[in-house]
């Protein structure tokens, strides 16, 4: 009865920027038992189309689907396997979202380590991404928090760990893409905080030069530290930006903000009501609504609204962290034809190129609703991870902004002479011909890869596109 | 596997002598395509397009459109061109041939239906007459339900099928061509409907007169295009859910007024 758990689908799926949808057969295990017995049904199939395990979609591009293959769907599997409330360590299901695991562990004093800026993420997935957060500059990436996992490979069961004999396939699998294999289980280190809020800075700068300056000076007071551009800014305004610089807050810190009653009232109703999530999009409209009218009005009044002089307030992690998860399916304003996210870095000294990517945009009117700066700490380990020390640069594009395409292709061409990357995990129009320039442990990788999976059963859309395996 | 740009990286062209593909082509390799098949009767034509592309390649290699005056090296585009045999009329080897294509490139993200005669519209000669229908109305549709088999397989996919204005309203002058391409156009618009919401596309390409060895020699009709305007056309459509494009887009208005004419008028226009 093997067969009994198989829950078996097919469907249309695409990353978070609705764009290549493809068919894929998806698979729902409910069990880790029913997970592995799922996967040595599926692999003889798989030679064909190949399979990708999935989490919650949260990527913006094609790397967690796999068309006319298998899809291994692990979000239904939300296991925490043993919790030390000492150390801070848990081991999980892969399918556990970052979401769950706050709800459970941050009443008792834990926080995760690394988080990207949404909670809807598993930790399958974080692993996979080597997902980074705005503590990268002090803390790294997600990988270094991971002291072990187990990876159902094409070939065999492997228990993996960042040091010993071990290591290659560790480091393979941290930023691999799901290429390497389904992981089934993971520790993971978490961070104690004494509370549940932030002490949070907020400084607005006039331009470029000013906000990178600012960000060098003082970003290592602060644990997390990201800012937003204007792009539509030109000539001295370019670069002009928002700058949110974040520690944990200290329970005397809370309590003395406890003396602003009606402040910390009004703080917890917009948590409480950003925590329920009571806006969502529900239907895609047929046009971008995120157009550059609206984003320009919108840089306009959030630029206008930051203090011009720095600074403090206390703010919910719920506020702070993951502002956008209070608007259920926002994704689905970019309209029918969805939307990329383009983030790019480039190493410390590149600030000309940065400068120049910032000019181009624009230049070419390329409206960005969401445009983030930070900056980068020391490089991961996993061979195809995506931090190295350096700027990174995130933009939000609407497809169908004319001459996009092109002008994203000379972005490329300027990053890999800066001897920087662009980041795969929410990639989905990168020309296989610039991923050996971009990340030089490629080869590396794929040989590693290669051993764990030699009949290559495991493929992606992006994988096909870019050439990876 | 196509981008979120509409920007295939594979592309199988059945009747790969046609100049408004050899056009498509040759804007499609400046992007991100870099296996292309091109499959028809005549190997030494075939190989001839297949040469002329790749010349294009290696002339364009630096992009010479740039608004901008920074310096970057755009090195040259490694593009696979490859040619094969299909023929319309043989019916029967068309799910072998196509599935081979298939095989061969691995992902096919675009397919192009690019084959067509115009005969005589000599009606005094039905074997030479329904020589027409086969090819492009029957043979057609033959090609495009084996692609779309493909397609289904590999979990998407986008076709391109040119159709003609001549189908829209069929005219006294051309009748039997007219009459297959009318075929083929409500085919397709038909089959874009039932796709319509999935992971596959069609789009129906209904150009005017097009100057092309098919057209050489042949009066010039009003609102004539070149073959690179048909490819402008059909990379725009690329990626979107426009299943109908007019080429050029003013011919949707002639047409229209031409549809709305009463047949006894209609038959009197000397076209």
């Amino acid at each position: 009865m093997a067969g009994a758990n198989l829950n078996t689908n097919t469907k249309f799926l695409s990353g978070w920027g609705n764009t290549s949808v493809t068919n894929n057969v998806v698979i729902t295990p409910d069990s880790p038992d029913a997970l592995r017995s799922a996967l040595r049904q599926v692999a003889p199939n798989a030679l064909e189309h190949g399979m990708i395990p999935r989490g919650l979609g949260r990527s913006y591009g094609d790397c967690a689907q796999c068309s006319g293959g298998v899809v291994i769907d692990l979000s239904q599997q939300q296991i925490l396997y043993k919790q030390d409330i000492q150390s801070g360590q848990v081991t999980v299901s892969s399918g556990m979202s970052i979401d769950a695991l706050i709800r459970h562990m941050l009443p008792l004093g834990f926080f995760v380590p690394v988080t990207p800026g949404t909670r809807h993420i598993t930790v399958g997935g974080a692993i996979a991404a080597d997902v980074h957060g705005k503590n990268h500059h002090l803390d790294g990436s997600f990988g270094n928090y991971i002291p072990s996992m187990k990876i159902l490979t094409p070939s065999g069961i492997v228990t993996a760990q960042p040091q010993g004999e071990t290591s290659e396939i560790f480091w393979a699998t941290v930023g691999g893409l799901g290429l390497t294999g389904v992981v089934e289980q993971a520790d993971l280190s978490l961070i104690p905080v004494e509370t549940q809020s932030m002490v949070v800075s907020t400084t607005r700068t006039r331009d470029l030069d000013e906000l990178l300056s600012v960000m060098n000076e003082t970003d290592h007071n602060f644990k997390y530290s990201v800012a937003w551009i204007d792009c539509l800014a030109k000539g001295s305004n370019l670069g002009r930006g928002v700058l949110t610089q974040a520690n944990h807050a200290l329970k005397p810190e809370i309590t003395s903000a406890n003396n602003h009653i009606s402040l910390k009232a009004l703080f917890a109703r917009a948590s409480k009501l950003i925590s329920q999530r009571q806006l969502s999009i529900n239907t895609t409209p047929p046009l971008n609504l995120l157009n550059r009218n609206l984003v320009r009005v919108f840089n306009e009044v959030w630029f206008r609204k930051a203090p011009s002089t720095s600074t403090t307030s206390i703010q919910s992690i719920s506020s702070f962290f993951y502002p956008l998860d209070a608007i259920g399916g926002w994704n689905r304003l970019y309209g029918k034809r969805g939307f990329i996210q383009y983030q790019f870095v480039v190493p410390y000294g590149c600030e000309p190129e940065l400068r120049m990517i910032l000019e181009m945009l624009s230049e070419a009117k390329v409206s960005s609703f969401l445009a983030v700066l930070k900056r980068f700490g020391g490089s991961s380990q996993g061979l195809l991870s995506f931090p190295m020390p350096g700027w990174t640069l995130a933009v939000d594009i609407a497809v169908g902004s004319p001459n996009i395409a092109k002008l994203l292709d000379q972005f490329d061409e300027i990053i890999v002479s800066a001897k920087g990357r662009v980041y795969l995990a929410k990639d989905s129009r990168l020309d296989p011909k610039m991923i050996p320039k971009m990340y030089p442990n490629l080869d590396n990788w794929r040989s590693i890869r290669d051993r764990l999976d030699p009949k290559r059963l495991m493929a992606s859309d992006l994988s096909r596109r870019l050439e990876l395996i | 596997m196509n981008n979120s740009f509409g920007q295939p990286q594979s592309v199988l062209v059945l009747g790969g002598a046609s100049d408004i593909a050899r056009a498509t082509v040759m804007k499609l390799v400046n992007q991100r395509c870099r296996k292309v098949l091109l499959a028809g009767r005549r190997p030494e034509v075939l190989n001839g397009v297949a040469n002329e592309i790749t010349r294009s390649i290696t002339a364009q290699d630096r992009p010479n459109d740039s608004e901008h005056d920074y310096n970057y090296v755009s090195s040259a585009n490694n593009v696979e061109i490859s040619t094969a045999y299909f023929d319309a009329l043989d019916r029967t080897n068309h799910q072998k041939h196509i599935s081979e294509f298939f095989g061969k490139l691995g992902n096919v993200d675009l397919v192009i239906v690019a084959f067509g005669i115009l005969g005589d519209e000599n009606y005094d000669d039905p074997a030479g007459s329904t020589s027409v229908i086969d090819v492009n109305f029957s043979g057609a549709v033959s090609a495009i339900l084996c692609v779309l088999k493909q397609f289904k397989s590999q979990g998407y996919g986008e076709l391109v099928v040119l159709s003609s204005v001549a189908g829209v309203r069929v005219r006294k002058s051309n009748f039997i061509y007219g009459s297959s391409k009318s075929g083929l156009d409500g085919f397709c618009l038909g089959l874009a409907d039932e796709l319509h919401g999935s992971t596959i596309r069609i789009h129906t390409i209904r150009p005017g007169f097009i100057h092309t060895k098919m057209t050489n020699g042949m009066k010039v009709a009003p609102l004539a295009r070149k073959p690179e305007d048909v490819a402008d056309a059909i990379l725009q459509c690329l990626g979107t859910d426009k299943s109908v494009v007019w080429v050029p887009q003013e011919m949707k208005y002639m047409m229209a007024i031409l549809q709305l004419l009463p047949r006894s008028i209609f038959r009197r226009l000397p076209i």
